[in-house]
This record gives C-alpha cells, structure tokens and sequence, in this order.
C-alpha cells in the first residue's frame, strides 16, 4: 500500500485549491489593449496553474517518509495563545492606541514567555520592563524618527 | 574619484559613523542569538529608516547586513546552536574547541576569518558589480526576465526536500505580486475595491509575517528550557598568528568558494558555509581530525560565509537581483525609500551604489574592531533574558508593520500572512522561492510583457536572442537535471 505524506497531502490539496480559486478569479481581470501584450490576467493564471499542477503532484506522490508531528497538543496551544495576543493587540491598538494598549501586551507577553522559559514569573520585573520599553520606543517614533504612533478610535 | 571622496566624507561624518557601529553592533547580537538572524534585524528595522534619507538608511541596514553573518559564530561556537544558517558548520569545530576549552582561539579566528572574507570579497564586488552593470544596461526584457527566471529557479532548485514545494513557494510569491495594479495596462486585480490593495501587498507586513513572527511563534511553541545551554566564559582576544600561517590555502580556497555561491543568485551564505566546510577536510591532510575541534574547520567555513556578502552584492548591485534572502530584504528596503534598482543604479543613483560598497568595508572594520574589544561580553549576548528580548522583537515587529504606511490596515495584513507564514512551516514550503518571487516578480511580469509588446515574434524572441536563451536552457536544465540523473541511474546496469 502507497504511504502517503499527510503534511504534503495537506499542503497539495491546498495548493489545488488555491489555483482553481485564482483561476475563478482572474476571469474578471480585463483584457489588455496593448499590441502583443498577453494581458495581465497571463500571471496569475501561470501562478495559480503551478500551484494547481505541482499541488497535484505533490498529492500523488508517494513518500516512505515516517509521519511526524509538526507540533505538539500543548505546542498547538502555545502557538494559538501567541497568536491570539497578536490578534488582541492588534485590536487594541486600533481601540485605545500604543500608550494605553502596549505597556498591557508586553506585560503579559513577558508573563507568557517567562513560562515557557519555565522563569518564575517577576511580575514587578516585566512590569517596570513594559512600562520603560513603551516609553523608549514612544520616545524613539515620535521624538526622534517623527513618526506617529497609532493613537486609538476611542482616543484619536 | 570625486564620488568616492564625497561618499567617504559623508560615511566618515560622526554621525553616520555612530549608525554604522551601531548597526554592525546589532547585526553582531541578532547574529549571535540562536532563532534571531541579521535578516530579521534588517526587517526589524526597516520600518524605522522610513523616516531617514535613503542614504542614512542604506548606510544603516548595509551595517546590519554585515555584522548579522558575522555575529553567527558567536551562537555556534560557544553555545553549539549556529546562530543562523550561515555557521552552521562552524558549530562542528567551533563548540568541540569550546568543549576542549580552546573558545578563546576560536572565536579569535573567526572574528579574523570574518574580516579577511568580508573586505576583499566586497572589493572585488566594487570592480565586478560595475562592469556587470555596464554589460547588463546593453541587454534588454527579454534577457531580464530570462535572468530572473533563471534566478528564481536556482533557488527552488536548492529546496532539498521537495522540488514541489519550492514550486508551490514560488508560485505563491509570484501570486501575491499580481495584488494591486498590474504592470502595462494598469488593469486592476484582485482588490475587490480595496485602496490599500491598490499599490500592491506591501513588503513590510508580508516579510514580517512570514518570515520574522512565524520563527518566533514556532520557536515559542517549541521552546524547551531543558535544551537552553549556558555559554563559557570568555577572556580577551588573542591575535591567531600561527593558526593564520598554517591555514592560509585553507582561507584563500574558502573565499573563492563563498564569493562564487554569494554570486549565485539565492545561494548565499547558507550553503557557502557547508561547502567550504567540506572543501577545507577533504583537502586536509588529516581529515579525520575535522569535527574533533581544529581551527581549519573554523576558517573554512567563517571565511566563506563572509565572502558570500560581497559575492550578493555583485548580483544585486548590477542587476537587482538579490543574491541571498538578507540581499532580498536589502532591495526590497530600496524599493520601499523608491531608488528604481537594476543596472542603472550605477549611473542614476552612483552615490548610493558607492555608498553601498564603501559603508560595507567601514562596517566590516567596525564589526573586527566590535567584536575584538567586545569578545568578553559575548556570552552576555547570548544571556539576555528570552522573554524581554522576545518581546522587545514582537513589539517592534508590529509597530514596524504600522509605521511604514501608518496604516491599521497593514497591522491586520500581517495578522494574515503570519498565519500564512506557519501554514509554509508546517508544509516545510522553503521561504527563499517565495522570497524571491515575491522580490522579482514585478520584474519578471513587466519585462516579459515589455518583451513580447516589443517584438513580433511572441515567446520566440525569449529564444532567438542568444543571451535570454542561454539563460532559459539553464533554468530549465537546473530543474529537470536531478530527475534525468535519477533516471540515468536507474537505467544504468549494475554489474557484479
């Protein structure tokens, strides 16, 4: 029985995916006026025709390689958490804006990391680092390099 | 000459030096710490050039680009983890000197290997960048497309795991270069009425995302404290005369090997390294002795990773080709401060093409100069509490990301394409085809579109011109020779 390669047949069925979709949507791309010009609908379809043809090959191909876990269960989660405070930030400073929402992320991600460093979490340490790190790279954007720091919906 | 003496004049001005220690001492720390890498930091610190004038802000990210190869040995020597790609074979004799208690003696040869590799492989890119830019400006789209094919298929061509893959990766580049206005006709793709899509996916958010957070969330998904190591102690700097007398063949076939693949589009540091590595022991009178802890083997791989800078600039000084994934942040830093790259940069934008070159030979002395009074603090470097300088990094990714447009939309982007970013790890899809994809893939369309605008032929003119059609034949062979090998082999009888 052919061994297949999960991650790759994962990967390959993304791929096909994928083409079919750009190639649905590059029907809408006008055609170009220019003499001898192959339009610019020719790119993408060239693109999406790769990931299409290699996405299916890569689906046949027949890999005697052991499977092998990308990430733990708690690896899973990990990422996830870190991923999430980016979302939350990410949010938050289109909320309340870098003064208010920074010194906050950087706390708990100092927390987050502290952990996973297995460090026993200095809650006065990372709180003094956020509140010193915020202030430094405010001070840099905005004194020194004169560009504007996000300043929140709420606050703006 | 009189170029060159107003770009000393400005690169010699206190502040401009002040920017080049400070950035060849940045790239030396990110260079140094495992999971951080030179490149990172010339993303890192993209976003803050926007504020300064092109010439401060190439200066500035040139430093980094030289002190984050050089700073590798420092992770892979004391602590036994390269601290990027670049010295991963240092680490074979490296740390075995570490563990025999010889650290000092190898890291004095690779803060000496690094200079010797660096300054004269960035002279001769100096020599070698110009005339290639003369003969580049005589060609037209039909052989810059074929060069940027041939380039792009180089790279995928080194995906070891899978040729598909490094297809896939370059095929999504190429994807994400067709958001936006495209080339020629202006005909709009892909931005459903979006007027941030319009200009094209921005370099910034999809670097960071794919390449700078993805190592960090996977590296913190993985991080196991049991693995941290604690690096030795380190005294001063001893000047490795001797070492230098018995390796210097050693030196000079390990720079001719790094200069070579530093050209080679894509192929940079990252493999110079390894190939020298396995140069220096099978020319070795005693090869057996290599990976038990000699100094040859940390030459060998020193020396060429630092020839490959100057091996980079060759390609992405004459062409804008960038030679290495670093080189590709490099040039798309260029195109973001709006300097048009390619061959004409010698003679539209002379000042800055000198300054390139000039600012990496100050830099490389600096980063000797850094790393010789700063050798005792080097396991400091490695020291530094994960979590601050993690978090430090992720912060100024995101707001990196931010003030490039100063645009929320641009933080959410990123968002996207780090999660774009895990899907390519998990897949094992190799990052450098998409790197350069996405770097040259406005080229590629513009000039191939140019090509067959201009001609009456169609796609034959990319085959009746000599050039072109040398350069397309070497595309293809490169990725159609390891299955005719494979098939060579199979059909070949074995005898008994």
């Amino acid at each position: 029985m052919k061994k297949f390669f999960i991650k790759d047949r994962i990967i390959g069925m993304g791929s096909v995916l994928l083409g079919i979709l750009v190639c649905f949507l590059s029907r809408s791309i006008p055609e170009s006026t220019v003499r001898g010009d192959i339009g610019s609908k020719a790119f993408p379809v060239f693109a999406a025709a790769l990931l299409i043809i290699c996405g299916g090959l890569l689906l046949l191909q027949k890999s005697g390689e052991k499977k092998e876990r990308y990430l733990l269960l708690y690896q899973w989660k990990r990422l996830l958490t870190m991923y999430f405070s980016y979302v939350f930030f990410a949010v938050a400073l289109w909320l309340c804006g870098f003064v208010i929402s920074t010194p906050v992320f950087l706390f708990w991600l100092t927390c987050l990391l502290g952990k996973a460093a297995e460090k026993k979490p200095d809650f006065v340490k990372n709180a003094i680092f956020s509140i010193l790190l915020t202030a430094l790279i405010f001070y840099l954007y905005q004194q020194v390099l004169h560009i504007s720091l996000p300043k929140g919906i709420i606050f703006g | 000459m009189s170029i060159i003496s107003e770009v000393l004049l400005f690169l010699l001005h206190p502040v401009n030096l002040l920017l080049i220690l400070g950035g060849s001492t940045l790239g030396v720390v990110f260079g140094a710490i495992p999971g951080l890498s030179g490149g990172l930091c010339i993303m890192l610190m993209l976003p803050l050039t926007f504020s300064m004038d092109v010439t401060t802000a190439i200066t500035f990210l040139m430093s980094i680009y030289i002190g984050g190869i050089s700073g590798g040995c420092i992770g892979s020597i004391l602590l036994g983890i390269p601290g990027c790609e670049s010295s991963l074979a240092t680490t074979y004799d490296g740390y075995a000197m570490t563990k025999k208690g010889e650290c000092v003696r190898a890291l004095s040869a690779a803060v000496v290997a690094n200079f010797l590799g660096t300054i004269p492989s960035v002279l001769v890119a100096s020599i070698a960048a110009r005339s290639l830019a003369r003969m580049a400006m005589k060609v037209g789209p039909w052989e810059f497309f074929a060069l940027g094919v041939c380039a792009v298929i180089l790279v995928i061509t080194l995906s070891k795991d899978n040729l598909y893959k490094g297809l896939i990766a370059a095929a999504l580049g190429i994807l994400c270069t067709c958001i936006g206005i495209a080339p020629i006709d202006g005909a709009m793709r892909f931005t459903y009425g979006n007027t941030y899509l319009m200009s094209g996916l921005n370099l910034t958010y999809v670097f960071m995302g794919i390449f700078a957070t993805r190592n960090i969330m996977v590296e913190f998904a993985r991080k196991d404290p049991s693995k941290d190591a604690k690096p030795e102690a380190v005294t001063r700097f001893k000047w490795p005369t001797e070492d230098l007398r018995n390796n210097k063949w050693n030196i000079i076939r390990s720079w001719f090997t790094g200069l070579w693949i530093g050209f080679l589009p894509g192929m940079g540091a990252g493999l110079s390294n390894i190939t020298a590595y396995a140069q220096a022991k099978n020319a070795s009178k005693e090869p057996e002795k290599f990976g038990t802890g000699i100094v040859d083997g940390v030459f060998a791989p020193e020396v060429a990773n630092n020839a490959s800078t100057g091996g980079a600039l060759i390609p992405f000084l004459a062409l804008g080709i960038p030679g290495d994934t670093s080189t590709s942040y490099l040039l798309g830093g260029l195109t973001l401060h709006g300097v048009i790259t390619g061959p004409r940069l010698f003679t539209d934008y002379s000042f800055l093409a000198n300054l390139i070159l000039i600012a990496c030979i100050i830099a490389g002395l600096m980063v000797l100069c850094t790393e010789i009074v700063g050798m005792p603090l080097f396991p400091k470097i490695l020291g530094v509490p994960y979590q601050y300088l993690y978090s430090a990094i992720i912060l100024l990714c995101i707001i990196g990301v931010y003030s490039s447009e100063k645009l929320m939309f641009h933080v959410f982007m990123f968002l996207i394409f780090s999660v774009v970013g895990v899907v390519m790890d998990f897949g094992k899809l190799p990052t450098a085809p998409f790197a350069l994809a996405f770097v040259l893939g406005k080229l590629l369309e513009t000039n191939l579109r140019r090509g067959l605008s201009y001609s009456d032929t169609g796609f034959m003119s990319f085959l009746t011109r000599p050039v072109s059609c040398v350069l397309l034949l070497v595309a293809v062979w490169s990725l159609i020779s390891p299955y005719v090998k494979l098939h060579i082999s199979k059909v070949k009888p074995t005898y008994k």
